[in-house]
């Protein structure tokens, strides 16, 4: 082969590379690392950034996600305090505190990790809830619901497996779901429908005794002001006929001739229509047109 | 080729079905699977057998041709016999033809069989719950293939050194099947002593390697199919038997390696590479490159380089090494492989096992958990005390009170991490395993004496508390070397046929509401439309108080003042009102005056209705008088 | 083996130059020569191919953000610049080759959109086009249909949609490995919490206000947006009473209206009332008065029609009175409709008048 200036260049970019490659190593943002030196333990970096290390087999590198992870498995049934039943997840963001003991409890095996959190988590759940009873999560008295401090309990209860025995950290635990069993969701609906009922028929039966009330009072006035005024009227009457009495006064002077004036007028009305007379000779005028009483010469008194 | 190769090859025959035969029963009856394997082996040298047999004989007839016809040639040397020499080599064509189709479809039979088997098996021999081989037979089975083996051997040999030295390439590959054989043999009989000794893993791990490497021969095979098809045809040399197998070769004749591959290129390339320089240089120094490698090798067994979450226990000829029994992380210098031996634990790493149930990975996937239904394979159930129903108890005949039981299921995982590797591997044969016996009994044991309420509920995370504790003295006890790093009580609840009726009882709490609700609703119904019209009946009744007095009083007030004109002129009032009162009322009224005086009145008043009515309503010598009596005399 | 040429590997090499022009060909070297004649184009391929690999590495470290995205440029894995200046805008942008840098491309979007997977029932694809709300179910299936507890235990159901910006890319990205999934449990945890806190009622109908607010009040308490680098735009809540209850929760509203319906028709028929007794109240006053009235003009025309008469009276009452009937008679007489005589028999006896009487057709009521 021809010598050429290019091959050697080549080569010496080749060889530096590879020694860049051997010497040193990074650590990116979202990672920390253990380095260990003939298997044993020397440091962590949870910096980023460029550092310098011998190569395999004098040092080897463990890099591992410093990222907050999330975590949230089943959703599961549990007892509350009085004996009642809930279904719960919960849910945790946790991260690498300690690399080292990370690394020596699970081998960075993300798998492993969830496992036994799994189990720490489960147990903290349903621990915590068997603490408290069903009304301290859920009641229409605002300062009794405890849900805040349920999940602090629970967060304290992981933390403190996590961070003694696992090397991590869980920053974030919460609930993030909540149920019940199938079978109490039916006799929920059931009394939430009676209860929807009961206001039904309060409120309905309410605007029908309202109205009822209303209509009562206004009858009730309505009466007494049509009573008042027949009052008032026959009192007006009754004036009247006072007033009326003075003239009746006047006819004390001479009752037979006020009784004969009523009497005679009283006839007249009666037989202004639909009248039949029957008479005979005997009755006056026509008794004046028998014969004898023709001749008869008025005399009696 | 000489004669003598047919009756070999019938030996050989012979001997491969016997000792195949004979493997076959023996291994059946000890349950040897590496047995099973090397009567598998016999059959494939069987049928290699008599391809070859068929072969050689196609060879006798053109060899015995090939010289009739040298034999006429030399008698008459006209040129004529060679007109249709097509015609007169019909045992030479015959073999072509027999080369050319029967052999490699034959070749690819058993190629076929091989591949076949091999998958079978290996899936077969992956599987976890294989039956060990019989320990009590074993010594015999031991016996047996030994002396298969010795059979195998003498014949392979006597047939492969025949091949080499007669020149006889047909005797070959039976001939080294049966060396195979003779090898598989061994190695069974080597496995079955083993079992023998009580490690009866061998024999699996025996018939899982020699599965594969049937399947390394049924490849093999194909290659050479493969490879048939672009090797270049150069005239006049001899073909290669296609059914040869050269690593069966290869493996019955582990000293000739070198030669074999060499003969290998040789062929495939089609010139003598194994002539050219950088091959002989190989040669030579291949020898010293082993050695190198395994010195390498040893060397490489004396240093132990232990990760960051592991222990080791050192050993030197089965003991501990003083001073240094255990070793940690890192990298630490040993004498070599038989020498010093290490067992690596991952002692830092959190072990894991659970206890009260049987996980199924299917179920595992489901991320909802209720309590009516399974969510493992299997969960046992606990014997759980209950503290309520005292009231029930009975007493047994000693004048003990015996307290009525629940059953409950409790998945408890627990982690564990080992601390003394010494106690670790040394004081029990499996740590582990005994740490998951003691975690049951102390679970099984502390779950009996409390309340199945305690326990599900308020008392769960002492329990847990209480778990460990419990666990970690028993472990020390029996100096397990392990710190017990969590115990968890993840699920707990009544069996599944149960949960149904706890779930019932809760939910009675919320049929409770109901019915009170729905008794409210009635109550919100009536009462107030009761209290309404109680209201309605008061007012009414106020009103007509009202109407009543105020109309009382009036009207007294009233009669008050009539009664002043009444007393003004008495006759005259009482007449004037009667009079004014009647012609109201008959004013409209259809009036009779009867004034006569000298009569006497018969009145007939026909009352009937207008038209329609009934004739019995018709009413005569009524006394009813319509019209009054008027008189002007008084 | 029985093919094997038996070349000594130890000649020595003869002290003779070739005729030129006479190459010695053996089989052997042929083969050999080709073969190190196709290794070293191999090698003159690969030298090729070397010098390209590292031309394009050079220049791999030009690339461009796009319009919807940031970048960040790590630097020996750390990022370059702190806070806003870490944060690569759109355009062309220069970084050094990997492993020098590291570009992270995030895309932020205007504005990202997350909704909530907890308290909201299950819904099949038809059910979302259809936009209604899907069939009632006697019961809530655990994992499959969502829902949440409010305060009277009753069950509720809704649902959160957010949108909200990445301000702190930085902070989002690395230190979070899913922010959208951690948000996003937060998002559903704030639901619960808030849930609890309201009864069906007021979380569904009356009091939707507060309720958003509560939630909002959850997330903040979770210090969500410094936490993970982001703002919140906006925050709707939907919220709807389970399907199998809806028309007996729709029943309470529309029973509350008829309530205020009934009261108010009530209301009004008795101010009509009142209004129609003060009329008529007027009315029978005013009719007494004018009865009155009457009363007393009609006496006191009597009265005076009285006075005028006595003194004739007093003169002679037999005269008067004759006279009066007299006058009277005629009246009748000429009002009377039939008039029958009946004469005197001459003895005296008494008739016997028989007289046919019958009823009056009656008359047509007026009404």
């Amino acid at each position: 082969m021809k010598k050429n200036i290019v091959t050697p260049i080549a080569g010496a970019l080749l060889a530096l590379i590879f020694l860049v490659i051997l010497f040193l190593f990074q650590v990116r943002q979202t990672e920390v690392a253990v380095v260990t030196t003939f298997g044993e333990f020397t440091r962590s970096i949870m910096k980023p950034g460029l550092n310098v290390r011998w190569p395999w087999p004098v040092q080897k590198i463990y890099k591992m996600d410093n990222r907050l992870r999330n975590f949230e498995r089943k959703f599961e049934q549990t007892t509350t305090s009085d004996g009642k039943n809930i279904m719960m997840t919960v849910f945790i963001a946790w991260k690498i505190a300690d690399p080292k003991v990370y690394l020596q409890r699970f081998r960075d095996d993300e798998n492993q990790v969830e496992q036994a959190l799994e189990s720490v988590v489960r147990d903290a759940k349903n621990g915590v809830l068997g603490q408290y009873s069903f009304g301290d999560l859920i009641s229409t008295n605002r300062a009794k619901v405890k849900l805040p401090q349920v999940e602090m309990d629970m967060l304290g209860m992981m933390q403190k497996v996590a961070s003694a025995e696992y090397g991590i950290t869980i920053e974030l635990a919460g609930i993030n779901r909540i149920g019940l069993p199938e079978s109490i969701t039916t006799k929920v609906f059931d009394r939430m429908t009676s209860e929807r009922q009961r206001l039904i028929r309060q409120f309905e039966s309410e605007g029908r005794a309202e109205a009822t009330r209303i209509r009562a009072e206004a009858n009730r006035e309505k009466e007494k002001l049509l009573a008042e005024a027949q009052a008032e009227s026959t009192q007006i009457r009754g004036a009247a006929e006072a007033e009326a009495a003075k003239h009746y006064a006047v006819f004390e002077k001479e009752p037979e001739l006020a009784k004969l004036l009523f009497d005679i007028k009283a006839l007249k009305h009666a037989t202004r229509d639909r009248t039949t007379l029957v008479l005979d000779q005997q009755t006056p005028p026509f008794n004046r047109l028998n014969a004898k009483a023709q001749m008869a010469a008025p005399a009696k008194k | 080729m000489e004669k003598t190769p047919s009756k070999n090859i019938w030996t050989n025959f012979l001997i491969l079905a016997v000792t195949g035969a004979g493997a076959f029963i023996v291994a059946a009856r000890g349950g040897s699977m590496a047995g099973l394997l090397a009567s598998i082996y016999s059959v494939v040298g069987i049928l290699v057998t008599i391809v070859s047999f068929m072969h050689m004989r196609h060879y006798r007839a053109e060899e015995f041709e090939r010289l009739e016809v040298e034999k006429l040639r030399e008698r008459e040397s006209s040129v004529a016999l060679f007109e249709s020499e097509g015609d007169v080599l019909r045992a030479k064509r015959a073999r072509e033809q027999f080369e050319k189709w029967f052999v490699p479809s034959w070749t690819i039979l058993i190629t076929l069989g091989q591949g076949i088997a091999a998958y079978m098996l290996y899936a077969f021999f992956a599987r976890k719950d294989l039956v060990n081989p019989d320990e009590g037979v074993a010594l015999l089975q031991c016996a047996f293939f030994a002396a298969f083996a010795l059979a195998q051997y003498l014949f392979g040999k006597y047939s492969v050194g025949l091949a080499r030295y007669d020149d006889a390439r047909i005797l070959r590959p039976s001939g080294s099947y049966l060396m195979l054989a003779s090898v598989v043999s061994v190695l069974t009989a080597v496995v079955s002593s083993a079992t023998w000794f009580g490690y009866p893993d061998f024999d699996k791990h025996a018939a899982h390697g020699l599965s594969i490497i049937l399947g390394l021969l049924a490849v093999e095979n194909l290659i050479n199919l493969i490879m048939e098809i672009y090797r270049p045809r150069v005239s006049g040399r001899e073909v290669h038997l296609l059914y040869e197998s050269r690593l069966v070769g290869l493996l019955g004749q582990p000293g000739g390696i070198i030669s074999t591959a060499a003969q290998t290129l040789d062929y495939q390339f089609g010139f003598k590479v194994s002539e050219t320089w950088f091959y002989r240089y190989l040669e030579r120094v291949l020898a010293w490159l082993i050695l190198l490698w395994v010195s390498v090798f040893l060397v490489s067994s004396s240093f132990v380089v232990l990760e960051p979450h592991e222990e080791a226990l050192l050993e030197r000829w089965g003991k501990p090494v003083v001073g240094r029994e255990i070793i940690g992380p890192g990298v630490h210098v040993k004498m070599p492989w038989p020498i010093d031996r290490i067992h690596r634990y991952p002692t830092k790493a959190i072990q894991r096992f659970h206890i009260g149930y049987e996980p199924d990975p299917k179920l595992e996937e489901e991320r909802v958990l209720v309590w009516t239904k399974n969510h493992y394979k299997f969960e046992y159930n606990m014997l759980v005390a209950s503290r309520d129903i005292k009231s029930s108890s009975t007493t047994n005949g000693n004048g003990e009170e015996a307290v009525p039981v629940n059953l409950l299921t409790a998945s408890i995982p627990v982690q564990y991490e080992i601390t003394n590797l010494f106690h670790y591997a040394r004081n029990h044969a499996d740590a582990g395993v005994l740490l998951e016996r003691l975690a049951s009994q102390v679970v099984s044991r502390y779950l009996v004496s409390v309340d199945i309420q305690d326990i599900m509920a308020q008392g769960r995370i002492r329990a847990a508390g209480e778990l460990k504790t419990l666990l970690q003295l028993e472990a020390d006890k029996f100096a397990l070397g392990t710190r017990i790093v969590f115990v968890g009580l993840q699920d707990i609840h009544p069996p599944v046929k149960v949960a149904k009726a706890y779930e019932d009882v809760i939910g009675s709490l919320q049929q409770r509401e109901t019915f009170i609700l729905n008794a409210e609703g009635y109550a919100a119904e009536t009462v107030p439309m009761a209290g309404a019209l109680a209201r309605q009946m008061v007012l009414a009744a106020e009103a007509e108080k009202i109407s009543k007095v105020r109309g009382a009083s009036a009207e007294s007030g009233q009669f008050a003042n009539q009664v002043s004109a009444f007393l003004a002129s008495p006759e005259v009032y009482r007449r004037r009102t009667y009079l004014q009162t009647l012609v109201e009322a008959i004013g409209g009224a259809r009036k009779y005056v009867i004034g006569t005086t000298n009569a006497q009145d018969t009145y007939w008043l026909n009352l009937e209705d207008a038209i329609g009515d009934e004739l019995t309503n018709v009413k005569f010598f009524d006394e009813k008088d319509q019209a009054p009596r008027q008189g002007l005399n008084e | 083996m029985s093919d094997e040429n038996s070349q000594e590997p130890e000649k020595k090499p003869e002290p003779f130059t070739p005729p030129p022009g006479n190459k010695i060909e053996l089989r052997e070297d042929t083969g050999s020569r080709a073969l190190s004649e196709a290794l070293g184009s191999v090698f003159g391929v690969l030298k090729l191919i070397m010098a390209g690999v590292i031309i394009f590495f050079i220049f791999s470290g030009v690339f461009t953000v796009k319009p919807n995205e940031i970048a960040v440029i790590l630097r020996f894995g750390k990022p370059v610049g702190k806070g806003e200046a870490a944060v690569r805008k759109p355009g062309l942008q220069f970084a050094f080759p990997y492993p020098i840098d590291e570009i992270v491309r995030i895309s932020t979007g205007t504005s990202r959109s997350l909704r909530s997977t907890t308290g909201w029932y299950f819904e099949t694809e038809q059910d979302v086009a259809s936009g209604r709300p899907p069939q009632a179910q006697n019961s809530l299936r655990p994992g499959v249909d969502g829902y949440l507890l409010a305060a009277d235990g009753n069950i509720v159901h809704a649902r959160a949609t957010m949108k909200y910006r990445v301000i702190d890319p930085v902070q989002f990205v690395f230190y979070f490995r899913d922010g959208d999934f951690s948000l996003l449990h937060l998002m559903n945890r704030a639901l619960i919490h808030a849930a609890a806190e309201f009864t069906s009622d007021a979380a569904i109908y009356k009091d939707k206000i507060a309720f958003k607010e509560s939630v909002q009040r959850h997330l903040a308490e979770s210090i969500v947006e410094p936490r993970m680098g982001v703002r919140i735009q906006a925050l709707d809540i939907q919220t709807a009473p389970p399907v199998k209850v809806k028309t007996a929760f729709d029943g309470v509203i529309l029973a509350e209206q008829t309530r205020s319906d009934s009261i108010l028709r009530a209301e009004a028929d008795a101010r009509a009332a009142l209004q129609e007794a003060k009329g008529e109240s007027k009315s029978i006053i005013a009719s007494g008065m004018i009865r009155s009235n009457q009363l007393v003009m009609v006496i006191e025309a009597e009265a005076i029609a009285f006075e005028a008469q006595l003194p004739y009276y007093r003169k002679d009452p037999d005269l008067f009175v004759r006279r009066i009937t007299a006058d009277t008679m005629q009246t009748v007489m000429t009002n009377a409709q039939d008039k029958f005589f009946v004469p005197l028999r001459p003895d005296g006896s008494s008739r016997t008048l028989h007289l046919k009487l019958s009823k009056e057709p009656p008359k047509p009521k007026r009404i």
